[in-house]
């Protein structure tokens, strides 16, 4: 047997899982191959290494853990309660979205009262660019921010 | 009783069985998490994730394979699982598992001699830089005492390739660990 062949053999024989026939080969070449009997010597130690190795216990208290997680776990029963947060949810929103666009309404109204239903629709025409068109937001916000003389 | 037995008895309506299956197993488990977390926290949130992902199964579990190699199995994949989810760690913190000089907090502090305290922890550091596929086997192997039949069924692999992974993982470790002595 090599050393190529005879170092791929170690941990196998060292695991004593090596067949019979393989590991008669095996030990006659180390009985005369320094380099592979010290590569062996040094997989023992590396295993050695291993045996001196702290166990962990588990902690005190880890089987009430795990058995109160285990009680703790919600039921499988349908419960109501989870559909009436989403409802309640959207709801909400729903309800933020129309307060702002009726404030928004009433903003306007409050600041621009003399609005006419023709001066939207003109300031709407492609044909001219209206930079603060009638009942827009920005012509409302700079009614409120000019000062008046 | 046997784990069969206790389990049969599990399934047709004695829940109190689980908790002698966990009292049985829990060293075992945590002590392999803890070698593939690398820290006491994250083993034990891996060690009761475990024990209750198997509560969750038990239901559908069959004795095709012993008991315990059912639940390594699930340990090992939820280790795995944990060492993903949480990788992004190593993006913000500097990684520590890479200095083989450095004490790693989660080590005990052996009663044994200085020289082999530095080994000890040495093996320990050399263990966190070896890829998972190496790790697990080489754990399950010289830590948990598996042979290469209950690791292959584990990890659901052949028994060559575990005999393979193992050789590779020895030569890696004598490598970091001959490059550590050197260095000093």
């Amino acid at each position: 047997m090599r050393c190529s062949k005879a170092g791929k053999h170690l941990s196998t024989y060292m695991d004593g899982e090596l067949d019979a026939k393989a590991a008669a080969l095996l030990e006659s070449h180390l009985a005369q191959c320094d380099r592979c009997s010290g590569e062996l010597a040094q997989m023992r130690q590396l295993q050695g290494l291993f045996c001196q190795t702290p166990r962990f216990s588990a902690p005190p208290a880890f089987r009430a853990e795990v058995l109160e997680k285990i009680t703790g776990e919600p039921s499988k029963g349908f419960s109501f309660f989870p559909v009436f947060i989403r409802f309640a949810e959207a709801g909400v929103f729903v309800l933020a979205i129309t307060a702002g666009v009726i404030s928004g309404g009433m903003l306007i109204n409050a600041v621009a009262p003399h609005h006419k239903g023709e001066q939207v629709i003109a300031s709407l025409s492609l044909e001219s660019f209206e930079a603060l068109p009638p009942d827009s937001l920005g012509l409302a916000y700079l009614s409120m921010t000019e000062e008046k003389p | 009783m046997n784990d069969d037995n206790a389990i049969e008895r599990f399934k047709r309506g004695d829940p109190s069985l689980f908790a002698d299956l966990v009292l049985k197993y829990q060293d075992r488990i945590y002590n392999l998490c803890r070698y593939m977390l690398e820290n006491s926290h994250d083993a034990e949130d891996a060690a009761q994730d475990t024990f209750l992902k198997a509560y969750q199964g038990l239901g559908s579990y069959s004795p095709t394979a012993s008991f315990y190699t059912w639940l390594y199995r699930i340990a090992v994949n939820t280790c795995l699982d944990h060492k993903r989810k949480f990788s992004f760690r190593s993006l913000f913190f500097s990684d520590e598992r890479t200095n083989l000089d450095g004490f790693p907090s989660w080590a005990p502090s052996p009663e044994s001699t200085c020289a082999t305290t530095q080994s000890m922890h040495a093996l320990q550091a050399a263990l966190n830089l070896l890829s998972k596929k190496l790790r697990v086997v080489i754990v399950l192997h010289e830590l948990e005492g598996l042979s290469y039949e209950e690791i292959a069924e584990i990890l659901d692999i052949s028994a060559g390739t575990v005999k393979s992974r193992i050789s590779r993982a020895r030569d890696e470790l004598k490598k970091i660990l001959h490059q550590h002595m050197e260095q000093k």
